[in-house]
């Protein structure tokens, strides 16, 4: 179990969702539902050997669950049948990432100031509330893991080794970037505007100051050191990553919100990689297509097309044998990404023994 | 190979693309692993095929003549003939 937070932290995971690996089952992870931080996975334990969501019947019993937990929430209902109590209890078993308790205790709800069917989430940065609604179940579940996860964490996060393993584990797959170090000029005017601008929206985008010493990173983006500072987004959410950069001014709280905010409302559009097409693309059996050109030579055509979407490191050699080549490709994504080859008989190992005696039972 | 049998063949496509330094953002397409392969029929763009069967040239054949939109013949005993050493870019088959 100690090698799991490792093997992960060895992955620039931003330049991972740039050139998504080679689809190989075994490296999907086995369904812990949250973190894979030593806390994470005490809490899944936790929970997982006891009840999904204790019940808390006195003030006393509330302040020593919140004394306990450095991060932990209290469900406070009129009853224990209400549609947001089931709907929490229903979250509970599903979700393994912080310790929750429910209530129906009027002195616990007083004390509080909560009203029936809220949520009172507690982290060492501060106490957050909100009113829970079950009626959409799945996209209301999805959205409270956000929520969550979102307050959990400061609302702007110095990007480190140690740090990538929460970020990514957790349900927030669009990340804020703002490039940038102490020496950068305007840093401070930077990191001000992110915090103020982005952490508006911070259970829906994490906002992560990344070192220009982070080359890999900035190699994702297509970015050098002489672009910093820089604030772009990446949407993980779908299969690869998407890449949006900010243009606007980034001492400004407003842009960058705006910014944040045409992103979520979907009106912005990622930038994508192009090699420029070329005249001899067209004139060989098989056709280059580039980015530039998909649309008029593959969407726009009157042709059946058959295309392959292919990356060079993955030698086409091994191709008859999908599987043999998935392995050659895993190998040379870990070897270029300077990932020791040990770690992937670890990754093996743990796909085929490790994990499921994670799960528990 | 599969790319050089169809030349003839006018209304049917091979193609490549090297998604490591390019990308796409079209609704339907979501390239998770390499190499994927997709059929885009000439009818419906927007909906592509995912290819999941052997990377062999027959089985490519048999497929494009299965969702081809128009029917087209190929000679069978051509993979036999051709050279093996041309094709350095290409995988075997394609």
């Amino acid at each position: 179990m100690v090698f799991v937070p490792l093997l992960v932290r060895t992955m620039p995971c931003y330049v991972m969702c740039a050139h998504p690996p080679p689809s190989l089952p075994s490296i999907t992870f086995p369904p812990i539902q949250g973190g894979r931080t030593a806390e994470d996975i005490a809490n899944y334990m936790i929970k997982k050997s006891g009840t999904a969501l204790s019940t808390i019947s006195s003030v006393e019993e509330a302040e020593a669950f919140f004394a306990k937990h450095p991060k932990a929430a209290l469900g406070m209902f009129d009853s224990l049948q209400s549609p947001a109590a089931l709907g929490l209890a229903a979250y509970a078993d599903k979700s393994d990432s912080f310790p929750l308790a429910c209530t129906v205790d009027a002195a616990v709800l007083a004390k509080y100031q909560g009203g029936a069917g809220s949520l009172r989430f507690v982290t060492p940065e501060g106490v957050f509330s909100r009113a829970l609604d079950f009626t959409e179940a799945e996209a209301a579940d999805g959205e409270l893991s956000m929520w969550l996860f979102g307050h959990s964490i400061p609302s702007l996060v110095q990007f480190s080794a140690e740090k990538s393993m929460e970020l990514f584990s957790g349900p927030i797959r669009v990340h804020l970037i703002a490039f940038g170090d102490e020496a950068t000029a305007g840093y401070g005017a930077m990191v001000a505007a992110v915090k103020e601008g982005a952490g508006k929206h911070r259970t829906e985008a994490l906002s992560i100051l990344v070192g220009k010493n982070e080359t890999r990173i900035l190699e994702a983006f297509e970015l050098t050191e002489a672009d910093v500072p820089k604030v772009v987004i990446a949407d993980m959410r779908a299969g690869s990553m998407k890449r949006f950069f900010f243009e606007g001014d980034l001492t400004k709280a407003g842009e960058v919100e705006a910014f944040l905010a045409d992103f979520l409302a979907g009106n912005l559009k990622a930038k994508l990689k192009s090699e420029e097409p070329a005249p001899e693309d067209m004139a060989g059996p098989v056709k280059v297509i580039k980015g530039k050109s998909f649309q008029a030579q593959v969407l726009d055509s009157d042709k059946d097309v058959l295309i392959e979407f292919y990356a060079p490191w993955c030698g086409h050699w091994y191709v008859r044998d999908a599987y043999l080549c998935q392995i050659f490709c895993m190998y040379v994504f870990l070897k270029y990404f300077s990932i020791a080859p040990q770690f992937i008989y670890f990754s093996f190992c743990l796909s085929s023994s490790l994990f499921p005696s994670l799960s528990f039972s | 190979m599969l790319g050089e049998k169809l030349t003839a063949v006018e209304h049917v496509m091979i193609a490549k693309m090297d998604y490591t330094a390019n990308e796409l953002d079209v609704a339907g397409i979501d390239i998770k692993g390499f190499p994927t392969i997709l059929f885009f029929p000439a009818a419906n763009k927007a909906e592509p095929v995912v290819y999941k069967q052997e990377r062999e040239v027959n089985a490519f054949v048999a497929f494009l003549k299965e969702h081809a939109s128009k029917p087209f013949e190929v000679a069978v005993d051509a993979v036999e003939e051709e050279d093996e050493d041309d094709e350095d870019e290409e995988k075997d088959e394609l």
